[in-house]
């Protein structure tokens, strides 16, 4: 249940914190985002960026007000799976892609859920430490 | 069958009137054919009931599920249980309740978990014919009162890794014997 002015945790090394959500993308006016569906954020919260980056981490790097694409990663409302077991977390979550769909971060530091692997997002997926 | 039964009820319940009314004006009634009752379907039991039982005997034959979620034998919240569904994968978690279904395939168990310090959930239908096997792995000494612990979320009641906390008493218990 993700939809405008949503905030998500982002579970990557891109260096955002918190994002907002200003968009659901390909979906109908009033329907809200569910695992693995992409979103417009607007980052509020990031890391500061620290002299000793460099190379791709450094360009990857997102400051705050930076507008970004994510793909959710895990929401807290309750969902539900064909073989009719519903999962929830305890969060909602994002990790940041850019337009040809690869993360901006090299990590994800959190569980992600399985629905991401049928979705196709297996980058994400193999970076996760953890599948649920 | 359940036309020519509701066909009979027709048939018996306008002859007293009909009676009435001819004799009145002296006209003959015609000889109705009254049919004997059929005999009650299923010794009466009622069609869902019936169904939901069929239902049971098809996706739990040997009973043991029923078994498990028995309110006074089977798992309580606050159990540590492994689910193995037939594809062999895994899922850990500590019972924070069990939704009982009155004689039906309804009943679920839920499930929680920490996972690198996030809080998972999942609930799982028990008749579920892709789920393997359902087993208690540990109980604890004392139980936290109620029977749903929705409230231990978030609080210094809730559940930690249990994968990690499962180690660590095979661990324990091994050095116990060691010595």
């Amino acid at each position: 249940m993700i939809y405008l002015k949503s905030l998500l945790n982002v579970v990557d090394n891109s260096g955002a914190q918190i994002v907002e959500c200003i968009k659901v993308l390909r979906h109908g006016p009033r329907s809200c985002a569910h695992v693995g569906d992409q979103i417009t954020v607007v980052v509020k919260q990031a890391k500061p960026i620290s002299a000793e980056l460099t190379g791709s981490a450094l360009t990857n790097r997102v400051k705050r007000r930076d507008i970004c694409r994510a793909i959710v990663v895990r929401t807290k409302a309750p969902f539900r799976r064909p073989d009719g077991t519903v999962v929830r977390f305890d969060d909602n979550a994002c990790v940041l892609i850019n337009k040809n769909g690869d993360p901006l971060g090299t990590r994800v530091s959190s569980v992600v859920a399985r629905e991401l692997k049928q979705k196709e997002f297996n980058k994400i997926v193999s970076l996760a430490p953890k599948v649920f | 069958m359940l036309g020519l039964l509701t066909k009979s009820k027709q048939l018996l319940f306008p002859t007293g009137i009909m009676h009435g009314f001819f004799a009145r004006s002296l006209v003959q009634a015609p000889t109705l054919t009254i049919y004997k009752p059929l005999p009650k379907k299923r010794n009466g039991m009622s069609a869902t009931k019936y169904l939901h039982q069929q239902l049971l005997k098809k996706f739990d034959p040997l009973g043991k599920r029923s078994q498990l979620v028995d309110p006074h034998t089977g798992v309580r919240a606050g159990d540590v249980v492994k689910v193995t569904y037939n594809d062999r994968s895994t899922v850990h978690g500590r019972v924070l309740g069990v939704k009982r279904g009155k004689d039906n395939l309804g009943t679920n168990i839920l499930i929680r978990n920490r996972i690198t310090k996030l809080g998972c959930e999942v609930r799982i239908p028990v008749f579920n014919p892709k789920v393997a096997n359902i087993e208690i792995v540990d109980k604890p000494e004392t139980y936290l009162s109620r029977s749903k612990h929705f409230y231990v979320r978030n609080t210094k009641h809730d559940v930690g890794d249990v994968e990690a906390m499962l180690k660590k008493k095979l661990e324990e218990s091994k050095a116990k014997k060691a010595n």
